[in-house]
């Protein structure tokens, strides 16, 4: 069980000479994702939703309000919420399977099962045969699946992924997506876990997502709440797809109208 | 090296050798002996073993210096990482860093007195800031995301600072050594000219006092080429030891 419940969350990052005020990124959010769901976040770039991100990472601390998993409120980072960056954030003095051993070397297992559960990953997100690359060595893609594989690898309770296929080129990252989705739909107990992706992609949203929050723009606040009931693997020629797509793309829209 | 890139060093002992042999008369020529007078001192130092034996003097004053230096790669990575430490400790680098290291050797000489203890000292000197300066950049210059993501994957405070900050500041410290033992190679010659009864640097002064430039010369020559020779083995030591460093491998 790992169901996440954020209630009331504000933040604010101080201004940074004397008369700089202080930026309202986050403004009164709330809403809870169930146990293995897949949750995104979408909203406009700037509209904070990065920052609840690395709150519930527990790498910044809610200005007013709570984030609750388990019940328990968020504290320190630890493995059992490990977060996929968009740029990756390989150690880049280490090989891929170094890399994807990371976490699982911190935890103190034992060598043996590493190997094991090291190639386990790997083998995941396609990556047999690059083992003893180094990040330099690879592309795009290739770099945000050894990422993935070394946030799987220590088993978390909660994945937290930050634009993950943003830096990628049109192409790379449908293949992701597409692959992310193959990932998801097979039920694999190894990455059903409660995920959390933060995206400004309608599309990446609905290809992926059980649940659906779009923020509003900066102060970010929560706009709407969707439920995703398509079948998967799903198709963006699908019209349940196509209409889904045009609601939120309304509701993002309206955004805009507000702002001009 | 592309042997085209030699034509201006060839052309310059050229018109060093064409002064000295023509437009020198017999008693200026002895302040500027030509190139093959100086090749043969340097074949006469060399089969004595007097070369050697000040070149090992300086190198071995140069080694220790450096070892000692080393200790500014904790105290850097500590002023990177703590406020705290760095607000303490940044007024004291800040005053001693602008004196050279050459304005210590008065000092030096009256502490350590002629010898040893007193090069090394200067040349610790010369190597300690560029070190403790490069490494306090690296360790700041280091990607907030890999110090997060080591976090998030349970790694602890002392690891993230040995297994992913050192690490991370790895290209830029040895860069800081490279320049660190560069400064120190000249501060050592320096030092040498006037507190020591070794080394290249006295080698020099002392060929001086008995008017033998062609033995200058050939200490001189001598500290180029090492100094050459040492940034060189940092930089291809770098390249090998951090493959994954763009930097490195420029």
């Amino acid at each position: 069980m790992s169901a996440v419940t954020i209630s009331g969350v504000r933040k604010t990052f101080p201004g940074h000479g004397s008369r700089d005020e202080a930026v309202l990124a986050l403004q009164d959010v709330s809403f809870g994702v169930a146990d293995r769901e897949f949750c995104s976040i979408l909203g406009h770039s700037g509209c904070g939703k990065t920052t609840l991100l690395m709150l519930l990472a527990g790498f910044e601390q809610p200005s007013a309000g709570s984030i609750l998993v388990d019940g328990k409120p968020v504290g320190a980072p630890t493995w059992q919420r490990t977060v996929v960056f968009q740029d990756y954030a390989l150690f880049p003095w280490m090989t891929v399977e170094e890399n994807v051993g990371f976490g699982l070397e911190m935890k103190g297992v034992a060598a043996a099962t590493r190997k094991e559960v090291v190639a386990a990953n790997i083998a995941l997100v396609g990556l047999g045969g690059f083992e003893r690359r180094f990040p330099h060595q690879l592309s795009g893609g290739m770099k945000q699946r050894v990422s993935i594989a070394r946030a799987l690898a220590v088993d978390p309770e909660v994945l937290l992924m930050d634009e993950p296929f943003a830096a990628l080129d049109a192409q790379n990252r449908s293949r992701m997506q597409e692959e992310m989705g193959r990932i998801l739909a097979s039920a694999d107990p190894r990455v059903r876990k409660t995920m959390v992706l933060v995206t400004h992609s309608i599309e990446e949203a609905i290809l992926l997502s059980d649940h659906i929050v779009v923020l509003t723009r900066r102060p970010g606040r929560v706009k709407a709440e969707l439920q995703v009931d398509l079948p998967r693997p799903r198709s963006e020629m699908d019209p349940g797809f196509i209409a889904l797509k045009q609601r939120i793309r309304d509701l993002i829209h309206d955004e805009f109208e507000i702002e001009a | 090296m592309r042997l085209r890139s030699l034509y201006l060093l060839a052309a310059v002992i050229a018109g060093w050798y064409l002064v000295s042999t023509y437009v020198l008369d017999k008693t200026t020529r002895a302040l500027l002996p030509p190139p093959q007078a100086v090749v043969k001192a340097a074949w006469e130092l060399g089969q004595s073993g007097e070369l050697w034996v000040h070149l090992r003097d300086s190198l071995k004053r140069e080694f220790v210096a450096f070892l000692w230096a080393t200790m500014s790669i904790p105290f850097g990575i500590a002023m990177g990482w703590w406020k705290a430490v760095e607000e303490q400790v940044d007024p004291l680098v800040e005053v001693l860093r602008p004196v050279p290291p050459l304005a210590w050797i008065p000092l030096s000489i009256l502490w350590f007195g002629i010898g040893d203890t007193q090069n090394q000292f200067i040349i610790f000197l010369g190597c300690f800031f560029p070190i403790l300066l490069n490494t306090i950049a690296g360790v700041k210059g280091v990607e907030p995301n890999l110090v997060r993501a080591a976090r998030c994957l349970g790694a602890s405070e002392g690891r993230i600072l040995w297994r992913v900050v050192l690490r991370a500041a790895l290209p830029q410290i040895i860069t800081g050594i490279r320049v660190g033992l560069g400064v120190g190679w000249m501060a050592l010659v320096a030092a040498e000219l006037v507190g020591a009864n070794s080394g290249l640097g006295f080698l020099i002064n002392d060929a001086r006092t008995v008017l033998r430039t062609d033995y200058v010369i050939v200490g001189m020559a001598a500290i180029g080429v090492v100094g050459l020779v040492i940034d060189r083995a940092i930089r291809f030591a770098g390249a090998r030891l951090l493959p994954w460093s763009q930097v490195m491998q420029r």
